[in-house]
């Protein structure tokens, strides 16, 4: 059997690609090499209601832990920022369940999914690539198809066996950790929590997201190599009683690539989608919405070469523009606000706080923050728009 | 020569990421290899251990 396209991934950005392909009319092949998608999770599972809506996805019940309203942003010194929005904008979600609903969705397009299916190599003939070597179990066998899709996030390696250099340096991982705790209190369980320092997490930040009902998604992501992200973890967590009161019911691990996008996203008869394409904001570290836009906009232009039986890199090149153009210009500012914030010192940070601290920025006093955007520093402006 | 210590692990792929050789896979078994002639060869040469220094919880040990 031949596929218009052979998508590698059940994450959100293959999951996604597969879904419009066959909602489309395309024939999909969906390969996960896991056995259970969305497990094991590695993610703060934090995204912005918006933004699912804008990528068509309405997220079930059992996909939801809980509903946010903004940040605390919490300087080295303690000083609270606050920015909070008047109604919910954002979700904490259960990745497990909502990577299962994308790929469902994705099944009752139309597209074949197949868990447990783990692609060894491309099939290639004078040159071309013609399809993917599948191994399910201990059965191995290849698969025909006009296009691969390599939607399969950090380890990936499609874009490697493609000739794409998508490895990213050392010094340009950040290594997370991150625990589900549950039995914690939190000042405010609709907020987001993020506590700065060179102490609490050098270079980045913890991160306290509430899922409700006394539990909280704990977890930084640090590129320094002195400490393991554990100790860091374990030591911020002792030294707030709240949050030490409770128990670690979950722990997840993951890499964070900070390094912005890779330059080439297509070849001949290969596209790369998510975190494969470092499609992830290297400052936030969040990439479940780039994932599954950038998904949606493969699948446009995988229509449009399945129309014209044209898949070469020229034909594909229109992803890659509209990507670039759509996300591109947010991810490039992202890294330089995260270059500007690593600068920051601990006084830097604490000054800037303070100027901010009595200010809600929902319920916005403009006097009040022209005042004090007039002595901060342009980068760490970029930095709280990007937040809010 | 590499190991991986499984019951530290968590298959998070972050050692892949870094390795300069795609010598390290994270299989369907929710396990991770090292690939030996890596090690072997290229590792001892190079000496480049940049798996060890990107996993989030020392799990990437010499043995
Ligand atoms: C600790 C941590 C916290 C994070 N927090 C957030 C957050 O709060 N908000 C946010 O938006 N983002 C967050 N992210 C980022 C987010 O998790 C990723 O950007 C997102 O999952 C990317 O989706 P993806 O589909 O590209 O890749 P993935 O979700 O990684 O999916 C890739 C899939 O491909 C499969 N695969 C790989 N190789 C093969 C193969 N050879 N054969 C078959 N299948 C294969 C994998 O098993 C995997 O299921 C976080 C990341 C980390 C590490
Ligand atoms: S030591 Fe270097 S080449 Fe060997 S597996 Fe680790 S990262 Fe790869
Ligand atoms: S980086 Fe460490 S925890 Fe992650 S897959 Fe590699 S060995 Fe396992």
């Amino acid at each position: 059997m031949k596929y218009d396209a052979a998508v590698i991934g059940a994450g959100p950005a293959g999951s996604m690609t597969a879904r419009d392909l066959a909602r489309g009319g395309a024939s999909v092949l969906l390969v996960e090499k896991r056995p259970e998608i969305g497990m094991p999770v590695r993610c703060g599972e934090a995204t912005g209601i918006p933004g699912l809506a804008l990528v068509n996805v309405a997220p079930w019940k059992r996909a939801v832990a809980s509903e946010t309203k903004g940040s605390y942003l919490y300087s080295p010194d303690g000083t609270r920022v606050q920015l909070l929005a008047d109604s919910a904008n954002g979700y904490i979600l259960e990745r497990r369940m909502f990577d299962k609903q994308l790929a469902v969705e994705a099944a009752k397009a139309g597209a074949e999914v197949r868990v447990r299916t783990y692609a060894t190599g491309l099939v290639k003939e004078e040159g071309r690539i013609v399809g993917v070597k599948l191994k399910h179990f201990n059965d191995e066998f290849e698969v025909r198809c006009s296009v691969v899709v390599g939607a399969d996030g950090i380890e990936g390696k499609v874009g490697r066996w493609a000739g794409i250099d998508t490895r990213t340096s050392l010094s340009q991982m950040a290594s997370n950790l991150q625990y589900e705790m549950a039995g914690i209190e939190m000042d405010n369980p609709d907020v987001m929590e993020f506590y700065f320092g060179k102490n609490v997490c050098p270079g980045g930040y913890v991160w306290v997201f509430p899922k409700g009902d006394g539990c909280a998604n704990v977890g930084l992501g640090t590129r320094d190599r002195n400490q393991t992200p554990k100790e860091y973890l374990d030591r911020f967590i002792a030294e707030h009683e709240n949050l030490s009161k409770g128990s670690v019911v979950g722990v997840n691990a993951g890499g964070v690539p900070v390094a912005g996008p890779i330059d080439v996203s297509v070849k001949d008869n290969i596209v790369l989608v998510g975190d494969s394409a470092r499609q992830i904001d290297p400052l936030t570290g969040g990439g479940i919405y780039n994932a599954m836009h950038c998904g949606r906009l493969a699948a446009k232009t995988i229509l449009k070469c399945i129309e014209t039986g044209d898949f070469s890199a020229a034909a594909l090149m229109e992803y890659e523009t509209r990507w670039k153009a759509e996300i591109g210009q947010g991810l490039l500012r992202s890294l330089r606000v995260k270059e500007a914030l690593e600068r920051m010192t601990d006084d830097d940070l604490n000054h800037v706080a303070g100027l901010m601290k009595n200010m809600s920025l929902g319920g916005l006093d403009v006097k009040e923050l022209t005042t004090a955007m007039l002595e901060m520093p342009p980068e760490l402006l970029e930095f709280i728009q990007s937040l809010m | 020569m590499l190991s991986v210590d499984k019951k530290k692990c968590f298959y998070c792929g972050t050692c892949v990421a870094v390795c300069p050789q795609a010598a390290i896979e994270l299989l369907d078994t929710c396990e991770v290899a090292i690939d030996e002639g890596c090690v072997e060869y290229v590792c001892r040469k190079w000496n480049c251990r940049l798996c060890v220094k990107s996993c989030p919880v020392r799990a990437i040990y010499e043995v």
